[in-house]
């Protein structure tokens, strides 16, 4: 399972960080912080089986729909 | 197989769609909705969808339709429900049976009754509504609109924010002191205002239109037809525009449900675990339930965020009842956002239920900038409004989870 995070339609909101803080973080600025590592799509290492409750929660709150999870 | 019918192809009734498939193998679900198009984010329709005439491949919802037991049923409306014999009646005709009903049918924006040219009125709330505002404004580069937003909420600032963007000229009209002034009270609404006006939206607070009509003198008449309309206020001034968007507050769908054996006064009155009895729950914006985070009142909450995570308990609550199980009550801590201009609203809890103006109080920081108010029932905290501070939206949800739960 891995999660995929549209970085154009990702508009900071972070209720992602709320759903999944393992997963999902603000940076300091209050960006999420995979912009550090990708400029459009980013998209995770594989996770483990036991986060997909959380890392769903995080795809169906995201205000911007931005968050795809992938098997 | 137990048969769930879900009425809403909405935001709510996709997730309750989800979670009732999720949390029972022995559930089908027919989730009925009366619009054409598959389930879509309502959101950026007043904001980037509006914004960039978004297709709505990009604003479709996500849906599992778990081991394939899911019957979508679209461009049909349930007309009629039978809360003892436990069916639907789907558009006057076909009687569908359900072992449970999930109502998720939502609101409609309500409609000022004045005198009004409808084909100079628009409102937001549908995928179809925003092509049509966005078709009768024109692409990029087209003229200058002159636009009048009836309704200061959430909708019609966003509205004005974007439609300013998109370089219309905006004049938002209200009968209430300030902007958004129910949740967010006089000073924070007022602040926002400001920072509106800075960029070049206009406000007629305190009047409200009396009638919307076409000229009847059309010596400035343009080409087209178009141009051409008069909002008359409260005090008898007048404001000439191209087009009003309607944006005035909104009603629960419950027309069709049975008003024998429920309570319909304002959406559809259900208990701490969605039920309303008989077999029926409810979600989303039609559901008044109370939430025990916060005290035992019943409430109808508007915000995006309820919608999704009373649809994904739902299905909890229904497992629960199909086999009289047991199951915690829904306490999802009420949170809602707004993105107006570079200006980014959180929420958390219920700033609307500060006891009076002198319970609202800047918390942090400065009014002009970011800045976080505190909203108090009596002596406890029970909502936070941000303004930007991103990076500081945990510290304050936990605040205010924290207060409500010392209760």
């Amino acid at each position: 399972m891995k999660v995929v995070v549209d970085l154009n339609k990702c508009s900071d909101h972070g209720q992602c960080v709320f759903a999944a803080p393992e997963v999902f973080e603000l940076d300091n600025r209050g960006e999420l912080s995979f912009r550090k590592f990708a400029k459009d799509i980013y998209m995770s290492e594989e996770l483990d089986e036991s986060l997909r409750d959380s890392v769903e929660e995080a795809a169906d709150i995201c205000p911007m729909q931005a968050i795809e999870v992938e098997d | 197989m137990k048969q769930i019918v879900v009425v809403g192809a909405s935001l709510s009734g996709v997730r309750a769609a989800d979670s009732i498939l999720k949390h029972n193998n022995e559930t089908e679900v027919v989730l009925i909705g009366d619009e054409v198009h598959l389930p879509y984010n309502r959101p950026p329709l007043s904001k980037e969808a509006l914004a960039s005439a978004s297709d709505l491949d990009s604003l479709k919802l996500r849906i599992a339709n778990k081991d394939g037991r899911l019957k979508v049923s679209l461009g049909s409306a349930v007309t009629s429900h039978d809360g003892r014999g436990r069916t639907v009646t789907i558009d006057d005709e076909g009687t569908l049976p359900y072992d449970c009903l999930v109502v998720a049918s939502g609101i409609s924006p309500r409609k000022l009754e004045i005198p009004r040219d409808d084909s100079a009125i628009f409102q937001l709330r549908t995928y179809d509504d925003m092509v049509r505002l966005s078709q009768r404004l024109g692409g990029s580069g087209s003229k200058q609109k002159r636009v009048v937003v009836v309704g200061a909420g959430f909708i019609g600032c966003e509205i004005a924010a974007t439609l300013t963007l998109l370089s219309h000229d905006i004049t938002v009209v209200a009968p209430e002191e300030a902007p958004m002034v129910r949740p967010l009270g006089a000073v924070l609404g007022n602040e926002i205002r400001r920072r509106h006006e800075e960029r070049g939206v206009k406000f007629v607070m305190g009047q409200f239109p009396t009638a919307i009509a076409k000229r009847t003198n059309n010596s400035n008449v343009g080409k087209s037809g178009q141009g051409n309309i008069e909002v008359i206020l409260s005090d008898g001034s007048v404001i000439e525009c191209d087009l009003v968007v309607e944006a005035v507050g909104s009603y629960p769908n419950t027309s069709f449900l049975d008003q024998t054996l429920f309570d319909l006064k304002d959406g559809i009155l259900v208990d701490e675990r969605l039920h309303a009895g008989s077999g029926v729950f409810a979600v989303g914006d039609v559901a008044r339930y109370p939430n025990l985070m916060v005290d035992t009142v019943p409430r109808r909450i508007e915000h995006w965020g309820l919608a999704v995570d009373s649809g994904r308990y739902v299905g909890k609550s229904v497992n629960a009842y199909l086999n009289d199980g047991e199951v915690e009550p829904f306490t999802t801590l009420p949170a809602f956002w707004s993105d107006q201009f570079d200006i980014r609203m959180q929420s958390f809890g219920l700033p609307g239920l500060a006891s009076s103006p002198d319970s609202i109080s800047l918390l942090e920081r400065e009014l002009k900038g970011d800045c976080a108010f505190g909203y108090h029932r009596e002596d406890q905290l029970v909502g936070v409004v941000l303004i930007g501070m991103n990076p500081e939206h945990r510290r304050f949800k936990e605040l205010v989870e924290s207060s409500l739960s010392k209760g």
